[in-house]
């Protein structure tokens, strides 16, 4: 009967869509499975320690859902405190993501110190990490990933990440909401981007300032004044921040309050 | 009226709009939950001294109609842990019977060592995570409250995402934005734990409910509220809202025969 | 020893009330005896003097390796004797030596090539040559029925024992794996058939002071010693493992020089 109606040439304009096949579109999918969770994570190498840092609030739209969230965790340690590890990892963007990541590469490397008898390098660990992003290419880890240790010769090691597992050794990066306004910050004060040596030459015989590995005391200020000057410009930053510093004596960690707004 | 019978009486597309008929579509992709059903709102909590007080109303809405009014939302396990739900209702009831079959695992190995609340999160939010994960999500956000196993208050939250936190008073949903600056002004986080009586905490998560039984349309003055100490679990859940004052009312626009 | 063994050595998982793994036992004899692929050969696993766990000193480093040695028994005048494979690489910085049944190593080996392959993928690094014998171990123990949902493998016990040799951090180091998924790590290590005899000359000529050359002539020499036709440069084989060059098999030239100077030190 309601075939009758398709079929039909209509002499009137009046339509009647009930009776026809349905042709409607797909119905899209309404839920989606990421979230921004905020806050900003940086690290900063020198020559014989490396500094990771995030600031511990968790947000949810304009909601603040914890002033003391980590973003900065151990990995591989002997027990639940992390004792004993030897590598850092922060992550910033959707942390339930971030969580799940950390729990796999911390299997990851415990796993790998039973089977092989020796702890993960952090050069392993980075290349290891990569391959564990990049196998979710078609449905990532929402996060910004940086992983810092130090390497075969002592030296500070940071690697950072994008969410699909492309990765780069770096002397520091900023990383997550505020990372547009702590990267340049480093650029200058870390690399020493336009920064002359004064009256070395006119113009273009101007020499360039050259980079070289800061002393752990100026990174630690470099690190409080970044995050200080995040909170002020951000929303998402803000509560307190988590440094870790990793030596060849272990690992450190540093709390200080920031901003509550 | 025109000439063909079958269509007298169907709805006219230039006065009705063209039907959707899309959801009568049986081919297409595999849906699962789209978006929730039947729902229950906020599930607020506080920490004290010596354990967490969790709260949260016996209304189950489907969209504005306020369908069922005894569901507790509350679900006790063990003995010194709760789990406060919003969100889908059914996906509740799932979670609920994945915890009863989990209670009995548990009860069954009887090695001693009950799950605590800590035990219990990390559970929950694996389930959620991978749920989502499977782009099936159980559409719910929890709070799970009790004691981690150095016998400290314990309060954390997980949703459908698997997003975790956890932080001294906690609310979802609507008592996000309306429970949790109360309580923030009532406990300042920076205030230690040992400060705050159980009373107040309850006393708070009260208030904290007439507030939202206010601004809250898809809430009811009917709730159950949990106490966890040392000594165990006090749940009630036939609470009502008391000393309720409407007065504020007169002075906010378009309410009852004041229009504008 | 014998009785009632054919009671318990038909199924391949089966103890017999001993507790012995009747099927493992034969085919740890398939790497002595037999006919076909079945042959002998010896490895000499050499080091300097007191310095051989330092790695970091170059110089000392270049006179560290492992040398594999193999008789290629050519059965045949008409044999193409370079067609006679049993010495093998796994990665640049592991190779293996086989005896028993060829066609099993030839699985062994591969899954070894997969799971150096896989770790230089995930880890950036070599795999180290305990973890690669651990590999092949695990692979040689998965005999018998499949479960649902394991994918399959051996329905018997892989008939062939390998000598793996490698260079890592740890520096040079020799392991024999064996059919039963055991292995242990040696500084010289001689099998197949007429080892006996190989492995007590190994144990009275093996020092930790041996050079290249001296390991050489020490794998020759004892080649010579077990083997039934006269050893020349065209029936032996060997290889050698070194921090510069990794692991390599002796080409003609090498060959020749190697035996040529066997033949003037006797």
């Amino acid at each position: 009967m309601m075939s009758f109606m398709g079929h039909q040439p209509q002499s009137q304009a009046v339509g009647y869509t009930f009776s026809q096949p349905t042709n409607a579109p797909n119905k899209e999918h309404s839920f989606y499975p990421y979230t921004d969770n905020g806050g900003s994570t940086l690290g900063i190498t020198g020559a014989d320690f490396a500094i990771l840092a995030g600031d511990t609030r968790s947000v949810a739209g304009y909601n603040i859902n914890s002033r003391y969230a980590p973003k900065v965790f151990k990995i591989g340690g002997d027990d639940d405190t992390g004792e004993g590890a030897h590598i850092i990892l922060s992550v910033v963007g959707f942390a339930a993501d971030g969580q799940a990541l950390k729990e796999r590469l911390d299997a990851v490397v415990k796993m790998y110190k039973y089977q092989h008898g020796k702890p993960m390098s952090v050069r392993a660990c980075a290349q290891r990490l990569s391959t564990i992003l990049y196998q979710k290419r078609f449905f990532p880890y929402y996060v910004h990933a940086i992983l810092a240790g130090l390497d075969e010769e002592g030296k500070g090691a940071l690697y950072s990440y994008d969410p699909v597992g492309s990765y780069e050794r770096e002397q520091c990066r900023a990383a997550g909401s505020a990372a547009s306004l702590i990267m340049p910050f480093l650029d200058n004060q870390v690399n020493f981007k336009n920064q002359y040596i004064p009256s070395s030459g006119d113009g273009h015989a101007l020499e360039p300032k050259k980079p070289e590995p800061l002393p752990r005391e100026t990174v630690e200020q470099l690190v409080r004044d970044a995050f200080t000057s995040a909170v002020e410009r951000h929303i998402e930053v803000g509560d307190g921040l988590q440094m870790m510093v990793i030596t060849q004596n272990g690992i450190e960690e540093i709390y200080t309050p920031l901003k509550k707004d | 009226m025109n000439h063909y019978p079958e269509v007298w009486g169907r709805p006219r597309d230039d006065i009705y709009g063209p039907y959707n008929s899309s959801y009568l579509q049986t081919t297409g992709p595999k849906t699962h939950t789209q978006s929730p059903a039947v729902t229950g709102t906020s599930v607020i909590a506080v920490k004290f001294n010596g354990g967490v007080a969790i709260a949260a109303d016996n209304l189950a809405s489907y969209g504005s109609l306020a369908r069922f009014t005894d569901v507790k939302r509350l679900r006790v396990f063990g003995d010194s842990a709760v789990v406060g739900f919003s969100g889908d209702v059914s996906d509740m009831q799932y979670i609920d019977r994945l915890l009863e079959s989990l209670d009995i695992r548990e009860n069954y190995s009887t090695h001693g060592n009950m799950m605590n609340a800590k035990n219990l999160h990390t559970y929950l939010s694996k389930v959620l995570y991978k749920r989502r994960s499977e782009f099936n999500p159980l559409w719910n956000h929890i709070l799970v409250a009790g004691f981690d196993e150095d016998k400290k208050p314990f309060l954390s939250s997980a949703d459908l995402l698997g997003t975790t936190y956890s932080a001294p008073h906690l609310a979802t949903g609507f008592g996000a934005h309306l429970a949790i600056p109360i309580l923030r002004r009532l406990f300042p986080e920076e205030k230690p734990l040992e400060e705050i009586s159980k009373g107040e905490a309850e006393a708070a998560l009260r208030e904290c409910l007439k507030v939202l039984w206010y601004r809250d349309a898809r809430s009811l003055d009917k709730y159950s509220i949990a106490v966890i100490t040392a000594e165990g679990v006090e749940i009630k859940e036939d609470q009502v809202i008391e000393a309720q004052s409407w007065a504020f009312a007169e002075s906010i626009r378009g309410y009852g025969a004041q229009v504008n | 020893m014998f009785i009632a063994r054919s009671e318990y050595d038909r199924g391949i998982n089966t103890f017999s009330p001993e507790g012995r793994l009747f099927q493992v036992e034969y085919s740890l004899e398939a790497i002595k005896l037999g006919s076909t692929a079945i042959d002998y050969l010896a490895a000499v696993h050499y080091t300097t003097g007191a310095q051989h766990t330092i790695l970091t000193s170059y110089q000392v480093a270049t006179n560290e390796g492992v040398i594999l040695g193999v008789e290629k028994r050519v059965t045949s005048t008409l044999l193409e004797a370079s067609s006679v494979e049993k010495i093998v690489e796994i990665d640049q910085h592991i190779g293996c030596a086989m005896s028993g049944l060829q066609a099993d190593a030839r699985n062994l080996v591969e899954h070894a090539r997969v799971e150096c392959q896989n770790h230089a993928f995930h880890y950036a690094e070599p795999l180290r040559v305990e973890s690669c014998t651990q590999a092949i171990c695990d692979l040689a123990l998965r005999f018998g029925e499949t479960g649902d949902d394991e994918e399959s493998v051996m329905s018997r016990p892989f008939g062939v024992a390998l000598l793996i040799a490698g260079f890592d951090e740890d520096g040079p180091q020799l392991y024999h794996a064996e059919p039963s998924g055991t292995f242990y790590r040696y500084d010289a290590k001689a099998i197949g058939s007429g080892s006996e005899g190989a492995q007590a000359e190994l144990q009275n000529e093996y020092h930790r002071s041996l050079t290249l050359e001296e390991a050489e002539t020490l794998v020759l020499k004892t080649l010579k010693q077990v083997m039934e036709e006269k050893l020349d440069a065209k029936n032996v084989q060997l290889a050698s493992v070194t921090k510069e060059k990794g692991f390599r098999i002796y080409n003609d030239e090498e060959m020749g020089r190697a035996v040529a100077t066997l033949g003037g030190n006797q």
